[in-house]
């Protein structure tokens, strides 16, 4: 009896084969289940309802695709405006993010720098740090009267700059603290790609008498190509989902000026108690934002070339 | 001869702009650890950069004025991050050992929606948060430390299943199935065998649940709706509404609040970078 049950237990190309493994997934899905997924489905349907703070405990009416009708067509809504500023800052922010990643790169990857392994500790600490305490403090340092920006440029002669209360200020400081907080990760993927690029290879080049640049542009860019692109298709999408950095530092101001997508469809959700409907154009809302993130999704998933073993 | 000169002096050069680069850059850490220790009573006095005298007084009002609330949101961020950490490891250690051991029907594609959800979690969260206070709006759950800690582990489940799952990857099957062959049930396989060899792994995966919740701060915004149940982030947040006066503090609070992410790191870093490693996973 016990040799049977042995056998039946005895692995199949390696992995036990039997209807228990169910018990012991069912906990994990079936929390992940309730507060994630269902939590998705359910606000694809709230999408086409006129749900909002006060009949959001179930009273919301279907009301087909007035939502959708409302953000494309009918433009009492600003919809196209924040789209295009959400490219706007993803055509800034990410080209800005992978050169200053890949200076910081090439930089610190130089052999000639005493105590590199210091200062790239020092360097990744953003990448440690709590990105709501990074952000509120850059809020803090960009204060109009008091920051140390400011504080900075009154003292070497420049006057104070309106950082947060100007729209252009404002979109330029979500370029800055965008590009401080995604630099580590920049850098690394950078630096691990640079350091496979074999050292003959531009002893060579050296040689061969190519200076610098060229070597940077025809070796090791190229060999860094594909890593680089797969960094550059993720912090697009990070930059895409920007919602800590703009609403942390001035709520998408001033005047609602420099609302990004999540910013808005957040505001619009959870800060117009009043306002009916306000919900349901909020979810119809990411429903059509969330198309735009799948494709980002997919190029990542298609370079980043993962398969399910 | 003069190639080395020149060499040397490059050095120094490549080494001095590169010291400036990072002083630039953690030019926003340096100026919140001097504020956390300065003397100034009000901001608007002139910022010292390096200053004449330091204080502690900032961290003595934090943490022990009756108008600082820093202790009980630091109970709070604590009950949720210890609560979450505990119900990731609950839900996720038998996830891990059922994906990486057994062959079960609809295995791949699960695995495959968890690692596409990681993808695209983001994006929907957002949207997930409007029908998320919905449902708990209904069940009067909302406002909830619990259901808080809840909500961080249920979304970090399919990222560290993944995590452990590889981990567990590595064990050698020939464990299991001496002590299967003994008699052993799987849960005493799970417990017994693949524990106790998996704990960096574990110890990774338990960094990031404490971490996540420790630092998260838009679903506890809207799920928490009275003061006294705020988390830290709440109360940094908070800080900043009045500026002026809660620079030193905000300050404070935040180095504070940053302790235990260094402490946890330092002290998990060998953990951390084993089960990363062991893991393969990049992020």
């Amino acid at each position: 009896m016990k040799s049977k049950q042995t056998k039946k237990k005895v692995k199949i190309h390696g992995v036990w084969e039997t209807n228990k493994a169910y018990l012991f997934l069912i906990p994990g899905l079936f929390v992940f289940f309730a507060l994630n997924l269902y939590p998705i489905i359910f606000s694809i349907y709230l999408g086409f309802t006129d749900a909002y703070f006060g009949n959001i405990t179930g009273k919301y009416q279907f009301i087909g695709l007035k939502n959708f009708e409302k953000l494309l067509i009918s433009g009492d809504t600003r919809f196209y405006y924040i789209l295009g500023r959400t490219f706007l800052f993803l055509a800034t922010s990410v080209p800005l993010k992978v050169l200053f990643g890949l200076v910081l790169a090439v930089i610190f990857n130089q052999q000639m720098i005493k105590g590199r392994g210091v200062f790239r500790s020092l360097l990744v600490l953003p990448w440690a740090l709590p990105a709501v305490l990074s952000i509120l403090t850059w809020r803090g340092l960009f204060y109009y009267d008091f920051g140390a920006i400011n504080g900075l440029l009154q003292a070497i002669g420049i006057p104070r700059i309106n950082w947060l209360n100007d729209v252009t200020n404002a979109f330029i400081t979500y370029n800055i603290v965008e590009v401080w907080l995604a630099y580590p990760f920049m850098m690394t993927v950078i630096l691990a790609a640079l350091q496979s690029v074999p050292l003959e290879l531009h002893d060579s080049a050296k040689v061969d008498g190519a200076s610098t640049w060229q070597r940077l542009r025809y070796i090791t860019l190229p060999l860094i190509w594909r890593p680089l692109l797969f960094a550059i298709v993720l912090t697009s999408g990070a930059s895409f989902q920007a919602f800590m950095v703009p609403y942390l530092l001035n709520s998408g101001g001033p005047a609602n000026q420099n609302e990004l997508v999540m910013v808005w469809g957040y505001k619009q959700a959870f800060q117009n108690p009043g306002i009916y409907g306000s919900m349901g154009l909020a979810a119809a809302f990411f429903v059509l934002i969330s198309l735009i993130i799948l494709a980002f999704s997919y190029a990542g998933l298609k370079l980043g070339k993962i398969t399910v073993e | 001869m003069k190639i080395r000169i020149n060499k040397k002096l490059l050095t120094v050069f490549l080494t001095f702009i590169a010291a400036v680069i990072v002083a630039i850059l953690i030019f926003p850490i340096y100026v919140i650890i001097i504020s956390s220790f300065s003397p100034r009573t009000s901001v608007f006095q002139p910022f010292e950069f390096i200053p004449r005298e330091t204080t502690l007084k900032v961290y003595s009002d934090v943490l022990f004025s009756p108008t600082s609330h820093f202790v009980p949101r630091l109970v709070n961020s604590i009950i949720v991050s210890l609560l979450s950490l505990a119900i990731t490891l609950i839900l996720v250690i038998p996830s891990a050992y059922a994906f990486s051991r057994f062959k079960f029907a609809g295995r791949n594609s699960l695995l495959y929606g968890y690692f596409a959800f990681n993808q695209f979690a983001g994006g929907m969260g957002l949207a997930a948060l409007i029908a998320l206070y919905a449902i708990l709006n209904y069940f009067n759950l909302l406002n909830s430390l619990v259901i808080l800690a809840l909500i961080y582990a249920s979304g970090g489940v399919p990222f560290n299943t993944w995590l452990l799952k590889t981990y567990f990857d590595t064990i050698p099957k020939d464990f299991d199935e001496a002590a299967l062959v003994d008699g052993a049930s799987y849960l005493d396989v799970m417990f017994r065998v693949l524990l106790p060899i998996a704990k960096p792994g574990i110890a990774t995966v338990a960094v990031f649940a404490f971490m996540g919740s420790w630092s998260e701060f838009i679903i506890a915004q809207t799920i928490l709706l009275s003061d006294e149940n705020y988390t830290l982030p709440l109360e940094l947040y908070q800080l900043l509404a009045s500026p002026a006066t809660n620079w030193n503090r905000f300050a404070a609070t935040s180095i504070l609040y940053a302790i235990p992410i260094v402490v946890v790191y330092m002290l998990a870093q060998r953990y951390l970078q084993a089960g990363l490693a062991m893991g393969g996973v990049k992020r």
